[in-house]
C-alpha cells in the first residue's frame, strides 16, 4: 500500500540542482512610481485595498439591489456582522458564502450551478 | 534569481504551510552548497515569524517580517540580494500589498482546497495576477495548488475543479499536498518535518510520506521555474528590445 502510492506519485522526471536555477535571471524591475499607482487603481476596482487608509474594498456599483426583511433571534444579526469583521467581507457577501457552503456541504449540485450563474 | 510568491484572497488555503514546506525544503537542499532563502512574512497575522522564531529553523532560511504594503517591494528587493530564493507568504485578503508583490513574483502559487468557494477566490486572485502582467508588460507564471486532500485519490469535486481550471487555461500543479498531521505540527513544535521526532514506526511511515510529498511538490516547482525562467541573455535582449 505504502510502496503504490509512492509509484503512483512519483513524476518520474530527473531532480534539478539548486544551482542550475540560481544561474538564471529572473531580474524583475520595480514598478515605477506611475506604474504602482496605476496597479492600486486597477486592484481596488477588483477589491484589492490599501490596509493604510481604507479598510473595505470600494464598489462602484453594488450588485446586491434586492431587499430582505427576515426577523432573526436576538443576538443573530450581531453574530452575522461578527462573521463578516473576522472574514471581512460585507454582511451581504457572508450570507452569500454561507449559503455556497451549505450547498457544497449537502451537495446540492443543481443548486451549486444557479449560485454560480447568479454570483459570478 | 526566483521569487516565489504564495498567494490567495482566502484564509486557510495552506499559503504559510506551502510555503514553509518549500522553504525547508529548499534550505536542506541548500545546506551544503552555501544556498540560503529568505522567507518574507507579509502577512500581519505573522503565522509564518511565529515558526520562524521557534527553534530548530534550518540555518540557511533567513526571516523578513515587519512588511507593509509602503515597503514590500523594497523587502523583496533587500531578500533578493542577501539570498537566491525569496518566498512571499501574503495575506489571504485583497490588498495592495498582494498587488505590489504580484508584481516580483517570477512564480505564483495558488493554495486551493477542492471546494467551489476556495476555486471561487483563487479566481480572484487570477485576475489581479493577468491584471498586473499587463501593467507590468511581463508575464507572470501561476498555478494552481490543490492543498489537503486526503491521501488516498483526488475527490470528485476535485477532479472537476482541476478541469475546469485548465479548460479556462489556469495551470494546476500536477502534484498536490496531502492533508498531513505533520505539516501541521511543524507549526507547533518549529523546525521541519526532518526534525519532527517520531514516537513509533507509524508516526515515521506518516513523515516519511510528508517528505515524499514535500519532495515532489519542491521538484514541481523547480521544474515550472526552470520552464518559465529565461536566461540572463535571453532576459537583456528583451528588455532591450
Ligand atoms: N496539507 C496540510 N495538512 C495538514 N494541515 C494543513 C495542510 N495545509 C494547511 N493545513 C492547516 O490548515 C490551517 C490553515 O493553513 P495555512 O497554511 O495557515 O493557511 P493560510 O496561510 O493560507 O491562511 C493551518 O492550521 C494548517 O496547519
Ligand atoms: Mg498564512
Amino acid at each position: 500500500m505504502v510502496d503504490k502510492q509512492r509509484i503512483s506519485l512519483d513524476l518520474g522526471e530527473d531532480n534539478i540542482d539548486l544551482e542550475e536555477l540560481t544561474g538564471l535571471s529572473t531580474h524583475v524591475y520595480k514598478p515605477t512610481v506611475h506604474q504602482q499607482k496605476a496597479m492600486e487603481e486597477e486592484g481596488e476596482k477588483l477589491g484589492f485595498v490599501s490596509r493604510q487608509s481604507r479598510k473595505r474594498p470600494v464598489r462602484k456599483r453594488s450588485p446586491y439591489t434586492v431587499q430582505n426583511n427576515f426577523k432573526t433571534r436576538v443576538g443573530m444579526k450581531e453574530l452575522l456582522q461578527e462573521v463578516s469583521d473576522r472574514l471581512e467581507t460585507y454582511d451581504q457577501e457572508t450570507l452569500e458564502l454561507a449559503m455556497l457552503a451549505l450547498i457544497e456541504k449537502e451537495k446540492l449540485n443543481d443548486l451549486l450551478k444557479k449560485y454560480n450563474e447568479l454570483v459570478t | 534569481m526566483p521569487v516565489i510568491v504564495f498567494a490567495s484572497s482566502k484564509g486557510g488555503a495552506g499559503k504559510t504551510t506551502a510555503c514553509t514546506i518549500l522553504a525547508c525544503e529548499i534550505a536542506k537542499q541548500g545546506k551544503d552548497k552555501n544556498i540560503g532563502v529568505s522567507v518574507i512574512d507579509a502577512d500581519p497575522e505573522r503565522n509564518l515569524s511565529a515558526w520562524a522564531k521557534m527553534e530548530g529553523r534550518p540555518e540557511n532560511i533567513r526571516l523578513f517580517d515587519d512588511v507593509t504594503e509602503n515597503n514590500i517591494l523594497d523587502v523583496i528587493e533587500e531578500a533578493q540580494r542577501q539570498t537566491p530564493f525569496v518566498l512571499v507568504d501574503l495575506e489571504g485578503v485583497a490588498s495592495n500589498t498582494v498587488t505590489f508583490a504580484l508584481s516580483q513574483a517570477s512564480l505564483v502559487i495558488i493554495p486551493c482546497q477542492a471546494s467551489q468557494m476556495d476555486a471561487n477566490k483563487a479566481v480572484k486572485v487570477i485576475k489581479m495576477i493577468k491584471n498586473s502582467s499587463r501593467m507590468i508588460g511581463r508575464e507572470i507564471p501561476f498555478a494552481v495548488l490543490f492543498n489537503r486532500l486526503s491521501a488516498a485519490i483526488i475527490t470528485k469535486t476535485g477532479r472537476h475543479l482541476a478541469e475546469e481550471f485548465e479548460g479556462s487555461g489556469i495551470d494546476v500543479f500536477k502534484c498536490s499536498l496531502i492533508e498531513r498531521e505533520s505539516f501541521k505540527s511543524i507549526f507547533s513544535f518549529g523546525g521541519s518535518i526532518y526534525t519532527l521526532g517520531a514516537k513509533n514506526k507509524r508516526e515515521q511511515e506518516s513523515i516519511d510520506k510528508a517528505g515524499d510529498n514535500a519532495k515532489l511538490f519542491t521538484e514541481e516547482v523547480k521544474r515550472r521555474l526552470k520552464q518559465d525562467i529565461k536566461p540572463i541573455e535571453e532576459t537583456r535582449r528583451t528588455a532591450n528590445g
